[in-house]
């Protein structure tokens, strides 16, 4: 194992930067509100970069690069369905979702529904969701520490996930803004100069070409196995597209926005930043097919400067970017953190003992360790497998409720509780499938490891069909709400 | 009445925009596999001295998703100005804003 001193001394100014810029922001946060959505004064550019910083994953900053390396062009809808998310997002569900007035998804689904059913429903998949994406960024920081320093895995999990419940515990969203953004220039950074060197060092190699010794399906982008590989490529794409709007840290950030036209262009701007980011990934991938045939596909990116540059100047990239991995963590959990720990204070944590600020203290506990202690148990299935099980699930679930309950005045409680859990369920297949021993092959293995393209539809057309068959219970006032959504600010309309 | 009327068309208003927006991402999410699971030698093309599926999806594809966006805002926009147009001439009075 490679003891690299400057890695070691990154990590640490990473998360002592993250400390200190969330114990600034700690003096700005006084009432509950600034604690979950900073009180929503936070401006779009200064909005989009805390996005951007949040969203960009362990998944998106070391899984891309390995995966295309490996698994070639068809890896590639990753990344493009994580951004293209964002413009489904902005197109059905971003002003609306704003100007809806709830905190959380938990807040839109009673407020839209007025049945405390559906909220405890929501509750339950928030969390859900939250701890299946929590549990691969803390195995990927154990990952990344061990290729740094050659600590055991467990360590680089429990360092982050201390310096996340810190964070939340002392500042909440306010101060986590501020550390958001800062960690989106600092994940752009960390990727982009050591990109920029090593194609430098490519060129002046005389450009050498990858061996041809991968293989020859590397530059398709679909799948291998035909029909089945098309099924795979295209269910990929449904879960990423669709399932963007339904990640719980991902919905939070938006109630930040002063206002729905706000929110709007906060999310253009994360559509051109998350855009930047991803051009960089391949860049990697690609290096990695001349250079990197020693390295290990999960930590390429990590890896890769030191191959390319032996000698102080590769050790120092290799540095920046483990810190920029290492804030991919930090923004990513600390983000899902928040947004799991705000559920959990407002349908857990009540009553006379707990209120306020203590109450979200004791849900931001609960909602970092169970995730930490199930990443250093669990089997790793790989980053950007997890993640994109995650994604299929928020798909299935929060998809079809946001989508119906922001377009369509036939939703009910029944059918919203009938399509969630028909969502859940069978998307849930597909996670317990890829959790388990159990291994099959041939069209059942395709259909349970990536749900979304039967799952999605099945939760859309369960949710349609029983709010039809159950259409008097449509809420009386589905008709103001409806106008507050769709209302803008500016007109002084009577909101109810 | 009036104000519900003007809801109802700016309602129709924006999801038909959503839905003009969505057509073409569709088109490339369901097209793209497609062309390359029909015509699979298409991997072998190269414009610039890379193949031209990571061409499309890992430059290309980014510019277009934020000129969608940004068309969608700015009619987006339109369509809200246009209606509290309307409704200033509905209402000279409005009640307060509860």
């Amino acid at each position: 194992m490679i003891t690299s001193v400057p890695s070691v001394v990154a990590v640490v100014l990473v998360a002592i930067a993250t400390l200190a810029i969330g114990t600034w922001g700690l003096r700005l946060s006084r009432t509950t509100s600034d604690f979950f959505v900073a009180s929503r004064s936070v401006r779009p550019a200064l909005n989009a970069s805390a996005i951007g910083g949040e969203y960009l994953s362990a998944a998106s900053f070391l899984g891309v690069a390995g995966l295309v390396l490996v698994f070639g062009a068809d890896m590639l809808w990753y990344p493009v369905g994580w951004t293209a998310g964002y413009l489904v997002l902005l197109v059905l569900v971003a002003a609306p979702l704003r100007r809806s007035g709830a905190y959380t998804l938990p807040d839109f689904a009673e407020a839209r529904l007025a049945s405390a059913k559906v909220r405890t429903t929501c509750t339950l998949m928030v969390v859900a969701i939250g701890w299946l994406y929590l549990v691969p960024q803390f195995q990927g920081a154990g990952i990344t520490l061990e290729s740094a320093t050659g600590a055991p895995p467990w360590l680089g999990a429990v360092v982050v996930a201390t310096v996340v419940l810190v964070n939340v515990l002392s500042g909440g969203m306010r101060s986590i803004t501020f550390v958001q953004a800062f960690q989106y220039w600092l994940k752009l950074t960390a990727l982009l100069v050591p990109a920029i060197v090593l194609v430098g060092v490519w060129l002046g190699d005389g450009r050498p070409s990858p061996d041809g010794a991968t293989n020859d399906h590397w530059s398709l982008p679909l799948a291998d196995g035909g029909g089945q590989g098309l099924y795979l490529t295209w269910s990929l794409i449904i879960a990423t597209f669709l399932g963007t709007m339904g990640l719980p840290h991902v919905v939070v950030r938006f109630y930040t926005n002063p206002d729905g036209r706000a929110a709007r262009r906060t999310t253009v701007v994360v559509l051109a930043l998350l855009g930047a980011f991803y051009l960089l990934p391949p860049i990697y991938a690609e290096l990695g097919r001349v250079y990197g045939e020693r390295a290990d596909a999960n930590v390429l990116v990590l890896d890769l400067p030191r191959l390319m540059l032996p000698g102080t100047s590769g050790e120092m990239l290799s540095a920046l970017v483990t810190a920029g991995a290492f804030a991919a963590f930090l923004s990513t959990s600390s983000g899902l953190s928040v947004a799991v720990a705000g559920v959990l204070t407002q349908d857990v944590f009540r009553g006379p003992r707990f209120t306020g600020v203590r109450a979200f203290r004791a849900a931001a506990v609960i909602a970092v360790v169970v995730p930490c202690v199930a990443a250093v148990a669990a089997p790793d299935l790989g980053i950007a497998k997890a993640v994109g099980l995650a994604f299929a699930v928020a798909a299935s679930t929060f998809c079809p409720l946001l989508v119906l309950g922001i377009w369509w005045r036939g939703l009910t409680d029944v059918g919203a509780i009938a399509g969630l859990g028909t969502g859940f369920i069978s998307s849930g297949l597909g996670v317990a499938y890829s959790l388990s021993p159990f291994t099959t092959s041939g069209w059942f293995d395709v259909l349970l490891s990536q749900p979304a393209a039967w799952s999605v539809p099945l939760a859309f057309t369960t949710m349609y069909a029983v709010s039809r068959a159950t259409a008097s219970r449509v809420p009386s006032h589905v008709r103001r709400f409806m106008v507050r959504l769709h209302t803008p600010e500016a007109v002084a309309l009577d909101r109810g | 009445m009036l104000g519900t009327v003007l809801v109802e068309s700016l309602l129709r208003a924006q999801l038909r925009l959503a839905v003009t927006t969505l057509v073409p991402l569709a088109a490339i999410a369901i097209g793209l596999p497609l062309a390359f699971h029909l015509a699979p030698e298409l991997s072998d093309l190269h414009v610039l001295g890379a193949p031209v599926a990571v061409l499309l999806l890992g430059v290309l594809i980014y510019p277009v998703l934020l000129l969608l966006g940004w068309s969608y805002v700015r009619r987006a926009e339109q369509h809200e100005r246009d209606f509290a147009e309307l409704v200033e001439i509905a209402q000279p009075d409005p009640p307060p804003n509860r």
